[in-house]
């Protein structure tokens, strides 16, 4: 390209029009030059006032041979960048055969939909692999994608997919897809989404990885502590009747002291029962095997409810809890499941907040759109640490400060609150300041999602 | 002071948890027979007539549900009382044993022996206040 570029000026330095132009200029400064300029400019005055035909043939000559030599570069330069371009397109082949090697090995597929230049728009082959889809010359287009996905996740699927084009930015969730063979296959989707000034799409792109594997390890697992707790729950019962059975007086009557021991074995024994519990629930909604009954009830009764389990633990610590409740009309929902999420946000508030605190629960519509009941719990305890606060809903993680004041927590209350949230239909959200306390803002639909799906498959 | 004495059926392979679930229910007034199987839960039930069957799900050689359906073909046992009483609490056997009439399900760890003595005697009250007095 370089070369081509040289070639052009060279041609267009001698062409006779800017070399008369020259010419004329070099006459007309003749006295600005110094000897050498001199000597040149009378050369050329030689050809142009008295233009005798040798020097015009040589003159001739030259522009012939300049204009040849100008041609073999051009010629050779031309036969190179060829060269070069077919070894660059070589080596693009062979970087996209390694790419599709790397994404085959790595089971991940990329895509890119371009809505504006549709041209732009590319899915590499595992893309097709993992969507369940035949290859094809053009890139397939949403609804194709989403014809392919499994039937039980294709609703959601559709949402996820519709929701990711009208919001710009990162997205990620996962389905599964349904191969023509049959084979099922869970995938996770990560992309990014680009709107367009009027808020139209542009473009979504991003990678589609294959999780069949980690889903399938992360179900054994679930399994595995199901069946764990369930064991765990025989001896912890043959204990807790025991305990019941030496204080009721089935051994004889109990001395103070002995009571005093058995009080504290039975003790140890419940919170063991409690985090147990704790495990099966998280492994019962993980695997999807929650007795899920929709039923119509009073929330506010409910959130009292848990209220006044709480309140001897926070009278006992001199903090207040105060229930404003506003307009709570009746919902439609699993009233277990309800429960935990009252049960776990209005018991760490209580638990976390220090003497002479308080904690405040709201409930209410907010407002004329009566799809969704708002609850916020907030509490002036000991909030969580602005670097950990990303963490807050992780399974298992739990705040320094909070394992530093009640070192035997579990670490699932807040992800199963999340878990069942989002289950729901709903959403969860909080903010918090070290030191002073920490506010959950939740949303649960009126009607909660999969609910009826649950009960309707149970039936069959 | 009650003149007639109730009997229970405790079927259930953890003999740590019927020993002592067993020895409380005699405290509190009642007749234990005791099954570490299905299959002995059966011939128990089927033999004594008991007032109450407190049946575990998970037993050795007949399951707990097999042995209820097995009970509900009698014509004694299509009218027992059977309480489950299990930690395993799963949607596919919950949905089961209401299919069964079975009139309570209670998870071990979450109950006292006191909430299970008081849930046998809800159901023989409940039974006596009933039919007998008719015929």
């Amino acid at each position: 390209m370089l070369h081509v570029f040289h070639v052009r000026i060279i041609h267009r330095g001698f062409s006779s029009q800017s070399l008369t132009r020259s010419a004329d200029w070099y006459n007309g400064n003749v006295n600005t030059l110094g000897t050498e300029g001199t000597a040149v400019m009378g050369t050329t005055s030689v050809f142009f006032n008295f233009g005798p035909s040798f020097p015009l043939f040589l003159f001739a000559a030259i522009i012939l041979i300049a204009v040849g030599i100008g041609a073999y570069v051009v010629v050779t330069t031309r036969a190179r960048v060829e060269k070069r371009a077919a070894f660059l397109l070589g080596e693009i082949d062979a970087v996209t055969a390694k790419l599709n090697e790397a994404e085959r090995i790595g089971k991940f597929g990329s895509f890119t939909w371009n809505f504006e230049h549709v041209t732009m728009s590319f899915w590499s082959e595992e893309m097709y692999v993992l969507s369940g889809l035949v290859p094809r010359k053009s890139v397939p287009s949403i609804d194709t994608l989403i014809a392919a996905i499994h039937e039980d996740d294709r609703e959601g699927a559709r949402v996820a997919w519709e929701d990711a084009q009208k919001k710009p930015g990162a997205f990620s969730f996962g389905y599964r897809t349904r191969a023509p063979n049959g084979e099922i296959r869970h995938v996770r989707i990560d992309g990014v989404a680009t709107l367009r000034a009027d808020k139209r799409p542009y473009s979504v792109q991003g990678v589609v990885h294959d999780v069949t594997r980690e889903v399938e390890v992360d179900t054994a697992k679930s399994e595995f502590v199901s069946l764990a707790s369930h064991q765990l729950k025989t001896p912890l019962t043959a204990v807790r009747w025991h305990c019941e059975g030496l204080l009721a007086g089935a051994a004889g009557p109990l001395m103070p002291d002995q009571t005093k021991y058995v009080l504290a074995i039975q003790e140890a024994n419940q919170r063991m029962i409690t985090m147990v519990n704790d495990l099966l629930n998280v492994s019962r909604i993980e695997l999807n095997t929650f007795s899920q009954k929709p039923e119509e009830f009073d929330l506010r009764a409910l959130a009292e409810s848990v209220i006044a389990e709480q309140a001897p633990v926070a009278q006992e610590k001199r903090v207040s809890i105060q229930f404003s409740p506003s307009d709570v009309p009746h919902i439609v929902a699993d009233k277990t499941m309800a429960r935990m999420i009252f049960q776990n946000l209005i018991s760490n508030a209580v638990k976390y907040t220090g003497s002479g605190g308080s904690v405040v629960c709201e409930m209410g519509t907010a407002g004329a759109r009566q799809e969704s009941v708002f609850v916020r719990v907030a509490d002036t305890g000991i909030g969580i640490p602005k670097g950990e606060q990303g963490r807050v809903f992780e399974k298992l993680h739990r705040a320094s400060n909070a394992e530093a004041l009640v070192p035997d927590g579990t670490g699932l209350g807040l992800y199963v609150v999340k878990m069942i949230v989002e289950h729901a239909g709903g959403g969860i959200t909080f903010e918090s300041t070290e030191g002073k306390g920490t506010t959950f803002y939740v949303s649960l639909p009126l009607h909660w999602k999969n609910t009826e799906e649950s009960t309707s498959s149970r039936g069959t | 002071m009650d003149q007639k004495t109730y009997t229970v059926l405790l079927v259930e392979d953890e003999t740590s948890v019927s020993g002592v679930l067993g020895s409380a229910l005699e405290r509190a007034g009642y007749t234990v027979l005791t099954a570490t199987d299905g299959e002995e839960g059966l011939r128990l039930a089927l033999l004594k007539h008991p007032d109450v069957i407190l049946a575990d799900l998970v037993l050795p050689r007949m399951g707990g549900l097999d042995m209820i359906r097995s009970i509900r073909k009698d014509s004694w046992g299509v009218n027992a009382e059977i309480i489950i009483l299990t930690n395993v609490l799963d949607v596919a056997a919950l949905g089961e044993a209401m299919n069964q009439n079975t009139f309570f399900y209670m998870i071990k760890g979450d109950s006292s022996m006191g909430d299970i003595i008081a849930r046998i005697r809800s159901r023989i009250d409940a039974r006596e206040a009933r039919p007998t007095s008719s015929p």
